[in-house]
């Protein structure tokens, strides 16, 4: 009787092991796989001051393998409106327009590849929101032909270029040694604000086998928040403080003119 | 110096901002003008959005409009039962430019409707200025006769209701024609950010027929509570005041603005108004080139928000 007991208590611990072993074993394949791409930022906050006149932000990572890297800085999703010039009575006037859905205010992004066609298909890329493509294929109608329509495209990612919120080329992903890395995105002082999101991808042969992100904020702080906030927030009490200062500064003025 | 403004959400140089209003302030204590039509499209050319450049503009103009006229008003040069009637209409006409102003931005117009009323107004009244202070300079006589009595209204306007006495101006005139005068000038501090001195001080003198010794303080009186109601108006609807902006602008125009009252002792009025002439030409030009000749970029992009 105690026999059996005991065979029956042997078996179980038996299966009890076998299972947490399989379960390790698991838990240990995951993270294999999540360490073959690791990436961190050096910093998770932009913080606009009254001084800022833009910010560096250093993205680390390692990678296990050959693969390729490529790092993705997305800001918020907007609409926006591109609209053309034309001529009308010798005046340039704006008069056709088209309207982009979902285009990230601010974009950067950088590869480990000389050739960004080299990295991937263009599908893949597309899907990845690798490079200036991705964003063509995000029009709200086609009332245009296609000529017009990539007439509008192109020029809404020139536009944002001229502003320094998309990049001209694609940066370097420098590797410190085989498997640490390193991307600088230099973001200017005209950054937009909000939620970003850094993704990291690793390609091998032609697919993305591991990915990876990080979120990252940036936001005013100190007296540029407040004066943000209150304007936005209490817009009239805003208004009328901004009609006393200049009061203020108006009459001082002239009473420190005056006794000189 | 890089500073950031945090409603414009992008970082300028102080120092270039402070010089041009500096300057713009100079003209400001001269003529009466607030100079916002040029500050405005300096501060679109720096690449301040155009409605912010609009919306600081009028709170800058508010302060050095105030300095501007304590000096005037100490020497007993405005006529201030007439400033009120002009702000009773500039307050209406300040709120109903605020609405006008939201349309044209969310038409995509307002740049183009911004030039054409600076090409429109500067170059008219630029012309007007020009050939009537260079005849008066050659015929001083018939610039006297102007300056002191109103017989240069038209009858249609003699006829208006509302008859009022001002005593200060010397003139017994419908109260609606400076009300209308001051209604055109808050619907320009509402959609062109500029106190409408350029419009205002030409009008108070051609159609009013007001001293001119009067007109400058009269005039900067009277923009101080319309671009005031304008701010607070452009700040409830459009939040586009950039207070940091309008701080620098300011302190810029507000010392400009005490050399010029000294300045405006020492100049003579015909030479003032040639030299006011000029500059409003000027500017009208190089409006006119930026419309007519083809842009580099015919295609312009807005984010919404």
């Amino acid at each position: 009787m105690s026999a059996l007991w005991y065979r029956k208590k042997l078996r179980l611990r038996a299966g009890f092991i076998l299972f947490v072993v399989l379960a390790v074993c698991q838990s240990d394949r995951a993270q294999a796989e999540a360490r073959a791409l690791n990436i961190d930022l050096a910093q998770s906050h932009i913080n606009i001051t009254t001084g800022f006149t833009g910010a560096l932000l250093s993205v680390f990572g390692t990678r296990k393998g050959r693969g390729d890297v490529v790092i993705i800085l997305e800001g918020p999703l907007k609409d926006s409106i591109v609209r053309r010039k034309e001529n009308v009575a010798g005046a340039w006037i704006n008069r056709s327009w088209l309207k982009f859905k979902d285009v990230p205010v601010y974009y950067d992004y950088a590869h480990s590849r000389e050739n960004e066609e080299d990295l991937l298909p263009e599908s893949e890329r597309l899907l990845n929101h690798i490079g200036f493509e991705s964003f063509k294929s995000k029009l709200e109608s086609n009332r245009y032909d296609s000529e017009t329509v990539e007439n509008f495209q192109n020029a809404l990612i020139r536009n944002k270029q001229k502003r320094h919120l998309f990049p001209l080329e694609s940066q370097d992903v420098r590797f410190i040694d085989d498997h640490f890395f390193r991307v600088d995105f230099r973001l200017p002082s005209n950054v937009p604000r909000g939620e970003y999101v850094v993704r990291a991808l690793l390609v091998e042969n032609g697919k993305v086998t591991h990915a990876t992100k990080q979120k990252m904020t940036v936001a005013q702080v100190g007296f540029s928040s407040s004066v943000y906030s209150v304007a936005h927030n209490e817009s009239l009490l805003y208004g009328v403080l901004c009609v006393f200062v200049a009061c203020v500064a108006g009459w001082l003025s002239n009473v420190f003119v005056r006794r000189n | 110096m890089q500073i950031y403004l945090p409603i414009a959400e992008m970082a300028v140089e102080a120092e270039i901002i402070f010089l041009l209003s500096a300057f713009v302030g100079v003209l400001s204590g001269i003529f009466g003008v607030g100079g916002g039509f040029l500050t405005t499209p300096f501060l679109i050319f720096t690449g301040i959005p155009p409605a912010i450049a609009v919306g600081t503009q009028a709170c800058q103009i508010v302060a050095s409009s105030l300095a501007g006229s304590l000096g005037h008003l100490r020497r007993g040069n405005v006529d201030i039962k007439m400033g009120l009637v002009m702000v009773a209409g500039g307050f209406i006409g300040s709120i109903i430019g605020i609405f006008i102003f939201k349309l044209l931005h969310f038409l995509g117009q307002i740049d183009l409707v911004i030039s054409i009323l600076y090409i429109v107004f500067l170059g008219s009244i630029g012309l007007l200025m020009m050939v009537e202070s260079t005849t008066s300079f050659f015929n001083k006589k018939k610039d006297m006769r102007k300056e002191f009595n109103s017989s240069g209204i038209s009858p249609f306007m003699m006829s208006l209701p509302y008859k009022m006495r001002f005593p200060r101006s010397r003139l017994f005139i419908s109260a609606l024609i400076p009300a209308g005068i001051g209604f055109v000038s808050g619907l320009l501090a509402s959609i062109l950010g500029i106190g409408g001195g350029f419009l205002l001080v030409p009008a108070m003198i051609y159609i009013l027929g007001m001293p001119p010794l009067l007109v400058a303080g009269t005039a900067l009186f009277q923009v101080i509570f319309t671009t005031a109601c304008a701010t607070i108006m452009h700040a409830v609807m459009n939040q586009n005041v950039d207070i940091v902006l309008g701080l620098i602008l300011i302190f810029g125009g507000v010392i400009g603005a005490q050399i010029g009252v000294l300045f405006a002792r020492f100049i003579r009025g015909h030479y003032a108004r040639i030299v006011l002439a000029l500059l409003i030409l000027a500017v009208c030009t190089r409006l006119c080139l930026e419309m007519f000749i083809r842009p580099e970029d015919l295609f312009s992009t807005v984010i919404f928000s």
